[in-house]
This record gives structure tokens, C-alpha cells and sequence, in this order.
């Protein structure tokens, strides 16, 4: 009995139903992110925007956003999130779409944000930095024990993933987002000195070893009123709990091991061109110095070597430092400490009037005498002119 | 005797091929110097690249009593002065060079540490002293040694008034002191006495290319002394002048 063509047509149409109904679905359903221009704003530890930072780029982490608990509020777009995935932000310098280097003993990537992205259309979700950064994080799975979150990346790509995760898989990625991240300030300048003048002070040092990243130099002065820096608190102002147990900085740009440094400054021996001794509990050696402490002197340029400092007091003694600044503005550690009391100076003209001179002070007649020259040379061009043309 | 009479001949032969050799080399420069005179660019101007060490004359200044507050500062050495002077040679006058006025200006400075008050010791601040040494002189340029007896050397004197406004620094820009600010001008006379080296004679073709491309007429390395007497003529003044010597290109043009 010959089969029906009828049948056989119906037979194909059932089949194209089963497919279609398998097929469309999943294209109808297919999960997207995205994040729209402008969609990342960097925000204070209080989530508010922080307007101060824009000379920083928008993708570069610095230690001043970490140790100041500083995040990005993020504009989230999704379509089609299906309620059984959940959208989730990690971050690393691996693929992280990649479910073996987000779980088990091979994990390399990190959360960097808790919980999942509300199912909504559009959404705002604040992202600390310090958890883009928390590979160095103290938390179980992803730990470095001992690592402080804010003082380890020098010049690293962390990226952020925004992975559709169902049932341990990625179920859809996308709008991945690549920070540039540098936390640590190059090495400090060595062979300190500090030169004393009227109500000023003239430090003299040599270079940071690693000068294609410096940028400047910042001079700290401390006459003794500043307020006393926590040397075993981390620098990297996360707390004690967060921070492990190396209170050091890791001044050697290149990622090695942390170092500790000394945490005292008191006792320091002069130096040529340096006076007195003195202690500073705001400035260490070694340490990256606090935000809240505002340098006495910048200067620019990764060859500078020497910087003047006004505005002192006469007979007051500072101890001074200096910390070289990267391109991004990280300061690395402190120097060595130095210690001078500006004096009072005789410049020439002081020495001059002082020993009978009388001239001096503003006469504008010389202006006129000036004049007088300039407009006798130009009449000698002119003719100069005029006769070469005849 | 005939030999002695031959080798005479031959003498007075060889004598007097000397004498119309050097005779006709002398005619051949001549007209050379006649041909570069015909064919010469007209020449009215001098410009003079300046170089000068320099010590100002600030601790003869009568009421410093014999304090020396500038050789205590800024020590014994000599700084460079550099400078420019553009002369208008207006008259030439024969068989003795040009006569004519000229003006130049300068730049000198010196720096030091400044002591700390009441000790020799050296501070880390910065004192400077800049001076812009100018003046206004009369030139005569006696050129007829090159130009009439063929000796490159060009004499020349210079008379005139000098100026020079000057200031002191410190770290925080102007030197004051309670009654006073450091700067001011200071004038006089100017006087100089030199000598210029004409090098066309070392290389006359190229001498007459430059001529003819820039009109440079004539190139001159030379050396002079000269006096800066910048005392306001007697009154109070930071005596800034000083009397040294000088050398330098000039060009004729």
C-alpha cells in the first residue's frame, strides 16, 4: 500500500514543528548584556560620584581609588534574563567564561561583585574596586594569604566578566569591560639631603631607580604637628582584618615579594647640608605616606632630582621625605628622613646694603633709556635697509 | 776677468727678473684689490659677536668703605658675558677708516649660595646678580692698513655712554631688604681700545663668494679692552660695569 502523500506532508510539517518549537525559542530567549557609553562612573566609598578623580581614565584603578574604598557605578542592560541564570560580574586575567578557572582548585578568577545582577531591563549596581582587585583579597576560594588588597598590582589587566551563569555554566557572556591596574608607586629616590635657606628648604636626592614610570616627586614636610601614621595599620587603609599580616609595601615595581621596611624615623642622623636631628611619627621610611598627609612640595618630570620648599618658618625643624609618583599618581614609599631648620640668609643685595650700597629700589627712567637704544638700532636698520635697496 | 763679468751679467740678469716678478705680483694684487674694490658690495654697517669675562666693578663703589660685599658672594671668578654691537660706519675717511656710531647690548649673571646670616657657611638658597651691560658709542675703525698696505689688521677705538639695568634675585624672585628692592640701572661712560684680525686674507675667493651672496664685505676675529664705567658719573650706582677684555667674529657689511 503506497504511502499517502498527505500523510508524508504532514509527516514533514510535524517535523519542521519540533524543530521550530526546539529552535525558536532559544533564539527568542537568547540572554544579552550591555553597558552603554558613559556606563561606568567612578564613585566614592560612599557610592556617590566621585567628581576628583576625572584626570584619571575611566579604566585604570589606582591606590588611591583602592585605599580609598572607591567603585564604579555600573548602567547594566540585559534582555531576556531568564529567571533560572543568574548574571554575574567576575573579574581576572584569565578567560573567566571558562567554568574551570572559576571553581575547584584551578580557580583564577574571582567575584567581583556579591550576588547576581537584578533581573530588571536596566539596573545600577555599585562595584568596589577593591573587589575587582580581590585576588589579593582575604576570602576563602581565591586567596593569596597574607596578600593586602591595594598594594600588589603593578600595571596589570583585570578584566570584568559579565557571565549568564545556569547551573555552574555560562549560559551567555558578554560586554566585557578590561581595567588597567596600578597600585604601586615606583621605588624611592635615595641619597636624601635637605639644604636650609631663608624660610625654605632645599631637598636634593637621586632618582628612583625606575624612572619610565615616574611622573613626579612629592616632598613631605613634618614639623612635628602632623598626625602620626599607624605603621603596622596595611597601607593600603583596608583594615587590619583585610590586610594579613605584612604591614610593608612592596616598593619593587616588579611584582616580587613584599618587603618590610622600618617603621622608625626618629634619631635620624644629619647629613651634609642637613640640620639637627628630629623625628616625625606622620612620615616612615618605607611606607607609602597617607592621602591625609598633603605634600610641602611637588615637582615634575622623572629626572628631577631637586625641589625648594617656601614658606617654612625660620628656627623650626622638619623632617622631610620624598616619594616618587608614577604616571597614574601613586605615590611610592617614603625615602630616607631628613632633618633642617631654615635660618635666615644675607643675598647679595642684603650684603651690598648692609655694607654702605645705596643703590637699589625701582626707578622706571631706565625703561625710557632702553627704549632710546632699541629705537637708535632700529634707524640704523632702517637706513641699513634702504640703502641696500638703492 | 771675462768670467767675472759673465757671472755679473747673470746677476744683474737674475736681479732683474726678480724685480719685474715681484713687480708684476705686486701689480697683480693691486688689480685684484682694485678689481674687489670695483666689484665689492657697498659697506656701511659692522656687526660684532660679543664674548667677555666678566667682573663687576661693584666693590669699588666709595661708600662701601672698602667692604668687598661682591667678591664675598660671588667669589673672584669671572662670568661670561656674551653681547651684540651693530655700528653705522656713516663717514670714510681717507687713508684712515670709517668713523661711525654704534650700539650694543649684553647679558651677564652671576649666581651663588647665599650665607647664612652672621657665618661664612653656605646656605642652599640661590642668589643672583643679572646685569645687561648697553651702550651708545662712536667707532672709528682704522682700515687703512688692510686696505692700503695689505696688512690684515684693522685698529679701532670706541667712545660713548654706557647703561645698565640690573637685579638681584633671591629664592623668592626680586632681592628685597626693608628699604629697598634689588634692581635699578646704572650708567656711565664706555670706552675701548682693540685690534681686529681681517680674515679675508686666509682665503680671498671665498671672501669674495661671501660678498657676492650676503654682501659681507669683510670678516674680522678681534680683541679689545674695554672700560664700563658705570658710576652714574659719580653718584649712587650698583657699579655693574667693568673693565675686561673682549673678543669676538665681526662682520663688515
Amino acid at each position: 500500500m503506497p504511502f499517502p502523500v498527505s500523510s508524508a506532508v504532514r509527516l514533514v510539517r510535524v517535523i519542521l514543528f519540533a524543530v521550530l518549537a526546539l529552535v525558536v525559542p532559544r533564539i527568542a530567549l537568547a540572554q544579552t548584556v550591555a553597558i552603554p557609553d558613559n556606563g561606568y562612573t567612578r564613585t566614592n566609598g560612599d557610592g556617590k560620584t566621585a567628581s576628583d578623580r576625572n584626570n584619571i581614565k575611566p579604566d585604570v584603578i589606582t591606590y588611591d581609588d583602592c585605599a580609598n574604598d572607591r567603585g564604579y557605578n555600573i548602567v547594566v542592560n540585559t534582555t531576556a534574563y531568564d529567571q533560572t541564570s543568574e548574571l554575574q560580574l567576575w573579574a581576572g586575567t584569565q578567560d573567566c567564561t571558562n567554568v574551570t578557572v572559576r571553581s575547584g582548585s584551578t580557580q583564577q578568577c574571582w567575584r567581583a561583585f556579591p550576588g547576581a545582577v537584578p533581573r530588571v531591563a536596566s539596573s545600577t549596581i555599585n562595584v568596589k574596586v577593591r573587589d575587582i582587585l580581590s585576588y589579593a583579597k582575604t576570602q576563602p576560594d581565591y586567596v593569596k594569604a597574607g596578600d593586602d588588597v591595594c598594594a600588589k598590582a603593578a600595571q596589570a589587566n583585570i578584566t570584568l566578566y559579565y557571565i549568564f551563569v545556569k547551573g555552574g555554566e555560562a549560559a551567555g557572556t558578554g560586554a566585557n569591560k578590561v581595567f588597567t591596574v596600578d597600585t604601586v608607586g615606583p621605588p624611592a629616590p635615595t641619597n636624601l639631603t635637605t639644604g636650609i635657606g631663608e624660610r625654605l628648604l632645599v631637598v636634593n636626592w637621586k632618582p628612583s631607580s625606575e624612572t619610565t614610570d615616574t611622573q613626579s616627586y612629592n616632598v613631605y614636610c613634618d614639623d612635628g604637628t602632623l598626625p602620626a601614621t599607624d605603621a603596622s595599620a596595611p597601607v593600603d587603609g583596608s583594615t587590619k582584618s583585610d590586610a594579613g599580616a605584612d604591614a610593608g609595601v612592596d616598593a619593587s615595581d616588579d611584582g616580587g615579594d613584599a618587603q618590610a621596611f622600618s617603621a622608625s624615623s626618629s634619631g635620624v642622623s644629619t647629613q651634609a647640608n642637613t640640620s639637627g636631628t628630629c623625628s616625625s611619627a606622620a612620615l616612615v621610611e618605607g611606607t607609602v605616606p597617607p592621602a591625609s598627609i598633603k605634600p610641602c612640595g611637588t615637582v615634575s618630570g622623572p629626572a628631577a632630582t631637586s625641589a625648594t620648599v617656601t614658606d617654612r618658618v625660620n628656627g623650626v625643624t622638619y623632617a622631610v621625605a620624598v616619594s616618587a609618583v608614577d604616571q597614574y599618581g601613586n605615590p611610592g614609599p617614603l625615602s630616607a628622613i631628613t632633618c633642617a631648620t631654615p635660618a635666615p640668609t644675607d643675598d647679595f643685595f642684603d650684603l651690598y646694603r648692609r655694607s654702605g650700597g645705596s643703590a637699589g629700589g625701582c626707578n622706571e627712567a631706565g625703561s625710557g633709556s632702553i627704549s632710546a637704544l632699541v629705537v637708535l638700532g632700529a634707524v640704523a636698520l632702517a637706513a641699513f635697509v634702504r640703502r641696500r635697496r638703492a | 776677468m771675462k768670467r767675472s763679468r759673465s757671472f755679473l751679467s747673470v746677476l744683474l740678469a737674475g736681479g732683474a727678473s726678480l724685480v719685474a716678478l715681484t713687480a708684476a705680483s705686486g701689480a697683480h694684487a693691486q688689480d685684484r684689490n682694485r678689481d674687489r674694490d670695483r666689484f665689492a658690495s657697498p659697506q656701511h654697517f659692522a656687526l660684532e659677536l660679543r664674548f667677555a669675562p666678566y667682573r663687576a666693578n661693584v666693590d669699588d663703589e666709595p661708600g662701601l668703605n672698602g667692604k668687598t660685599p661682591y667678591r664675598d658672594t660671588f667669589g673672584d671668578d669671572y662670568r661670561l658675558q656674551v653681547g651684540i654691537e651693530f655700528d653705522w660706519q656713516i663717514v670714510r675717511v681717507p687713508y684712515l677708516g670709517t668713523v661711525g656710531a654704534g650700539v650694543g647690548v649684553g647679558y651677564t649673571g652671576m649666581s651663588a649660595k647665599a650665607k647664612l646670616t652672621g657665618t661664612n657657611t653656605d646656605s642652599a638658597e640661590d642668589t643672583t646678580l643679572q646685569i645687561f651691560p648697553m651702550y651708545a658709542v662712536a667707532v672709528l675703525r682704522a682700515d687703512v692698513l688692510s686696505r692700503n698696505l695689505h696688512i690684515p689688521l684693522v685698529p679701532y677705538a670706541k667712545a660713548g655712554l654706557g647703561y645698565a639695568p640690573w637685579r638681584a634675585y633671591g629664592p623668592n624672585g626680586t632681592a628685597r631688604t626693608a628699604d629697598a628692592v634689588g634692581k635699578g640701572q646704572s650708567f656711565g661712560t664706555h670706552l675701548a681700545l682693540g685690534i681686529a684680525l681681517q680674515l679675508d686674507v686666509f682665503d680671498r675667493a671665498a671672501a669674495r663668494d661671501i660678498d657676492e651672496a650676503v654682501g659681507i664685505n669683510h670678516s674680522y676675529l678681534w680683541a679689545e679692552y674695554f672700560m664700563a664705567n658705570l658710576n652714574n658719573f659719580g653718584g649712587n650706582a650698583l657699579r655693574v660695569g667693568a673693565n675686561t677684555f673682549a673678543f669676538g667674529l665681526a662682520f663688515e657689511f
